[in-house]
């Protein structure tokens, strides 16, 4: 075995291996090469001597050699040191059946701890090493040409580093031709693909082109649009027909074996989770299966990926919810815990009393509805994990035994350890931390492109800690616990009350507040005294807190079904600084036509220009109207194109129990005697062709199948334009100027849909 | 995480569709007034709320006087406006 | 009072009111009981409505809730008809909540062992089988489970305490023949369904051998 130069590069990802783990590495020219690391995953077994000896003998039956060690851990909840076996096995598939057997045989007593740990996640947090980290590996040559042995590596690299390098990576962009929507609603295209610069159309035999594409480019990345529900599946079908394989792995055969697509009936609603094609050696990510991507970008998924030690394929696919719960773990292994198994934190017992108290969400107020001008939004930053960190609310310090002294949550009365700190505490602090200082090099940097890229990076932080509340309570949380949530809540709502106080005392009027947002307003007061305003309350909450703006106006809307009575979270106003904040509003629903949001945006971009009441009134009348004239032109003439009037729902239930005449169940079933395969938990979009037509099934159509001789229902979708238009309408202004359409309009001929 | 509680909005809207035979029954110009009074309820759902009681009916009910005070302020205020602008007349005339 | 007897199937069936089903439980102090009421979703209201008797006298009560179905508005109002303080009945609730199956049956374990399952008399399992229907756990672990659960159930009955489970059926495609299972593992059962005059109705389906008429 012959040793080579140590080799830098970046760890791109991990797999497991028949023994051990396989590594690829990416270098500074983009080279991908595989090695081998004889990782051991392990778990731990605890109990006493007869029961230890049960365990044992489950494991004595498995042929793959095993290692036992005699070590001692600490139990989470109780944080008593306890004696335990460690069990490693150098094979990670043994290990997860191995495991499987033991969860079993548990007849026999013994507890099994970190058990249920990814393999590549175990492997990263031993090894220090993470996603995209930067390494320098020493290396042996196989003798039997197989990958060579890391028998030592350096790390160079931290998962807090605000500036990190990354190799440079080929990306090939793969969809269907034929638009953004789902491709199997509609009949099959041509794949088209793009990759350095090329865009190509895959005219015929699919397999073979992408062999060629993919030994020419080489490319690290393949970036679909429904890879994952569609386009893998069919290229495995077509590949398995000439007994090939997917040839999008960088060794033979070289895809994770797929997760069947399914839909699930859980905590009360049917879900979809699509099937996942992931690949060695090679990054697929589908853009239409991952929520991480759209929301932060492939930036903010790495950034993810690195402070979680979760592969970026898997990462890709999951929510912020497993970063958080990745980093929780960590963080728990790190401090010697045992890692329990499936959550069965039970609440303790309290009072119906108590429950009546402690049940409570943030406090979400009304505002009168009404055009307000000059009025200051004062915003918590992070408030949820900011309290969570301060007041060391965690699943094990809530409710301890251990403190009958502690000082106590407000309202829900629960005793919080003052002798050791919580895992949330431990896993939060260091992320805000990080959030903070982007956000403060945002600030500081001139380069809009590396601004966009700490963008990204912090707008990925804010998910998980938005995520890390809602799974201090979530019942499948590996660490949860209820009465850490409403502990939060509780410290919530009295900051909320504390900083309204203070406002209030100063002479502002408390106009709004929402959680962990205030809306205050005193007559002559400028931008410059709510930001001294700010700090006074920071530092009478003691909580970080921030002017998120000094609006020239904000309409809060409200309620559709009352107009005299306000709703909490509609509303839209403009700020000094000119940019626009929106909430509620139909421009922002999913199920809200293209063509009304198009419009939409455009008037709210001509109305953030006003200043005030007067000028915005004048806006209305001058610029808005002639855009709501046209956009209204062309849907009554049927100029509209079909994408243009698409409406996208969730299907909840099986397509077949659908009430028989919905328009859901029209386009659903039209879908089904296409061929299409719906599954409950997907969403369709649809087109309204006759909205109160005799026959329910010609009521909406699938988008995806549309074609002449079908029209659309022109006065639907106006009472839908008309709805959004009215939210930004005020006192009727462009209602009453625009022409009242005559009874006759019924008579006419429906649009017609452009033939394609 | 599922609220075993009701959340007090809901609760008022609950309470509301309890007194829809009492409403049904009420001539139509009384009919919006008890709705109006249900809109005061609505508007201070988050003290409610907050006061976490048994007997959701008594902030509900308390929350329409303090809308019905607040208007027999609002008319007072306005009148002595009034009366003030009469006796300025007067006393100019 | 009983009103009718019928038959549902092969098995004998006994209308019930709502005031014999609650004697039906509560008529020995000592008696330990497993009873099972389940059927249309009204099942969850109706048990809490049956603690009104036992909070009256004075007794604490626990209610397990497994598909969050509590509700201390109901509790409240129940005892302001009967001229008692909502707050008196209410503190003698002890409450506690379960979302995953893996919490139901770690709950009815707890109550099996810690000192407040021993001294309470009525034990309240409301929407017992809803979190056995969730598929995010396999349908072999779920029913192991749940077998294991309803054990627990019959063993902490076999103490002396009344156990009432109510569970509303399940969603249309669930598997499993789980509400059998719970109405095999009880002493009684009884279900609630919609009568052809669109009345909510009782029926006593097991546990019958009992003499059930009692009068006023």
């Amino acid at each position: 075995m012959s040793e080579r130069s140590p080799i830098e590069g970046w760890v791109f990802d991990v797999q497991e291996e028949a023994r051990g783990v396989g590594l690829w590495l990416v270098d500074g020219q983009g080279k991908a090469q595989k090695f081998f690391y004889p990782f051991r995953p392990y778990f731990y077994i605890a109990g006493n001597q007869s029961r230890l000896e049960a365990a044992m003998r489950v494991l004595n039956q498995w042929k793959v050699p095993i290692f036992l060690e005699r070590v001692e851990k600490r139990e989470f909840y109780s944080d008593r040191a306890i004696p335990c076996l460690k069990v490693s096995t150098d094979s990670p598939r043994a290990y997860s059946k191995i495991v499987k057997a033991l969860t079993a045989a548990r007849e026999g007593g013994f507890e099994l701890y970190t058990c249920d740990i990814p393999v590549a996640q175990l492997f990263f947090i031993e090894t220090g090493m993470f996603p995209m980290a930067r390494v320098v590996l020493e290396v042996e040559e196989a003798a039997d040409g197989s990958s060579p042995l890391i028998h030592s590596f350096s790390l160079r690299d931290s998962p807090w580093e605000l500036d990190y390098s990354l190799p440079p990576l080929v990306i090939m962009e793969i969809e269907m031709e034929g638009g953004r929507g789902n491709p199997s609603h509609r009949p099959m295209g041509k794949l088209v693909v793009k990759v350095d610069g090329e865009e190509l159309v895959i005219e015929e035999d699919p397999i073979s082109s992408l062999k060629e594409i993919l030994s020419r480019h080489a490319p690290h990345v393949i970036l679909s649009r429904w890879g994952d529900s569609y386009l893998m599946p069919n290229l495995q079908r077509l590949a398995s027909a000439s007994g090939e394989s997917l040839p999008f792995g960088r060794e033979p055969w070289g895809y994770v074996p797929r997760k069947r697509g399914r839909s699930y009936f859980t905590y009360g609603r049917i879900l979809f989770t699509a099937s996942s094609y992931i690949f060695k050696g090679r990054w697929h990510l589908d853009l239409e299966n991952s929520f991480i991507i759209k929301e932060c970008g492939l930036e903010g998924l790495i950034e993810l990926s690195r402070l979680s030690k979760i592969p970026v394929q898997r990462m890709a696919r999951t929510s912020t919810g497993t970063c958080i719960s990745a980093m929780q773990v960590e963080r728990a292994i790190k401090d010697d815990y045992l890692i329990p198994l499936k959550k069965t934190q039970v609440e303790e017992f309290k009072t119906a009393d108590e429950l009546l108290t402690t049940d409570k969400g943030g406090l979400t107020y009304k505002p009168v509805p009404g055009f307000y001008e000059e009025v200051a939004e004062i915003d918590f930053a992070s408030m949820y994990p900011t309290l969570m960190a301060k007041f060391n609310l965690s699943p094990e310090t809530v409710g301890c035994k251990c403190c009958p002294d502690a000082p106590r949550v407000p309202e829900a009365g629960f005793r919080v350890c003052t002798r050791r700190k919580g895992l949330i505490a431990k896993t939060i602090e260091p992320l805000l931390k990080k959030r903070q200082r982007y956000k403060e090099k945002i600030k500081s940097t001139q380069d809009p492109i590396v601004q966009e890229i700490y963008r990204r990076r912090q707008t990925a932080h804010k998910w998980c800690l938005v995520t890390t509340f809602g799974f201090l309570g979530y019942r499948n949380a590996r660490f949860g616990k209820i009465e850490a949530h409403e502990s939060t809540t509780a410290w919530g709502r009295e900051m909320l009350l504390r900083a309204k106080e203070i406002v209030e005392e100063r002479g502002y009027r408390f106009i709004h507040g929402l959680t962990d947002s205030l809306w205050v307003k005193k007559e002559g007061m400028k931008k410059e005294d709510y930001q001294e305003l700010t700090k006074i309350v920071e530092e009478g909450t003691g909580i970080p807190i921030s002017l998120e703006g000094f609006y020239h106006w904000i309409s809060f809307l409200p309620s559709r079904q009352d107009p005299k009575i306000g709703v909490p979270a509609r509303f839209f106003g403009v700020f000094d600084t000119g940019k626009l904040k929106v909430r509620g509003l139909m421009v922002r629903k999913r199920d809200t036509p293209p063509f009304v949001k198009k419009a939409l945006l455009e008037i709210l971009e001509i109305l953030s220009r006003a200043g005030d009441k007067r000028e915005y009134k004048v806006l209305l009348e001058e610029a808005v109207q002639p855009v709501v004239e046209t956009t209204m032109e062309k849907l009554m003439e049927g100029r509209m194109e079909p994408e243009e009037l698409s409406i996208l729902k969730r299907l909840s239930h099986d397509p077949l129990q659908y009430a028989h005449g919905t328009m859901m169940a029209a386009v659903a079933q039209e879908l089904l005697a296409r061929g299409v395969q719906l599954m409950p938990g997907e969403s369709i979009q649809m087109v309204i062709t006759d909205a109160s037509a005799k026959d329910p099934s010609s009521r909406a159509r699938a988008l995806g199948f549309l074609d002449l001789p079908h029209t659309y229902d022109r006065s639907k979708y106006r009472e839908i334009f008309m709805d959004a238009i009215r939210e930004v309408d005020l006192d009727g202004v462009l209602e009453s100027r625009l022409n009242p359409e005559d009874e006759s309009t019924e008579n006419q001929p429906q649009g017609f849909i452009t033939y394609r | 995480m599922g609220r075993t509680v009701l959340p007090f909005n809901q609760k008022i809207l609950s309470i509301e569709s309890e007194w829809n035979k009492f409403r049904r029954a009420l001539r139509k110009e009384d009919q919006e007034l008890l709705d109006d009074l249900f809109g005061f309820a609505k508007y201070h759902s988050a003290p409610s709320s907050y006061f976490s009681t048994p007997n959701p009916m008594e902030p509900v009910l308390m929350a329409m006087l303090i809308e019905i005070l607040k208007e027999v302020r609002r008319l007072k205020f306005e009148l002595r406006a009034k009366e003030e602008d009469l006796d300025v007349r007067e006393k100019s005339d | 009072m009983v009103i009718k007897e019928g038959r549902v199937g092969s098995s004998p069936v006994i209308k019930l009111s709502k005031v014999s089903l609650a004697s039906l439980l509560f008529r020995h102090p000592g008696e330990g009981q497993l009873l099972a009421l389940y059927g249309h979703p009204a099942v969850h209201t109706l048990a809490q409505k049956l603690l009104a008797r036992p909070l009256f006298h004075g007794y604490g009560v626990v209610v397990l809730d497994a598909g969050n179905h509590f509700d201390p508005y109901l509790i409240s109002r129940m005892a302001q008809a009967l001229r008692r303080d909502p707050r008196e009945f209410l503190s003698k609730i002890l409450i506690s909540r379960s979302f995953t199956c893996y919490q139901t049956h770690a709950l009815i374990q707890k109550v099996c062992t810690s000192p407040t399952g021993k001294t309470s008399r009525t034990v309240l399992v409301l929407g017992c089988l809803r979190t056995f229907y969730d598929e995010d756990v396999s349908f072999g672990e779920r029913r192991v489970l749940l077998r294991k659960t309803l054990a627990l159930l019959q063993g902490i009955s076999r103490r002396g305490i009344k156990v009432l489970v109510t569970s509303a059926d399940p969603p249309l495609n669930a598997r499993g023949g789980f509400t059998d299972l719970l109405v095999g593992a009880s002493d009684r059962a009884a279900r609630l369904g919609l009568d052809q005059d669109g009345s909510l109705g009782i029926d006593l389906v097991k546990g019958i051998d009992e003499p059930v008429i009692s009068r006023r």
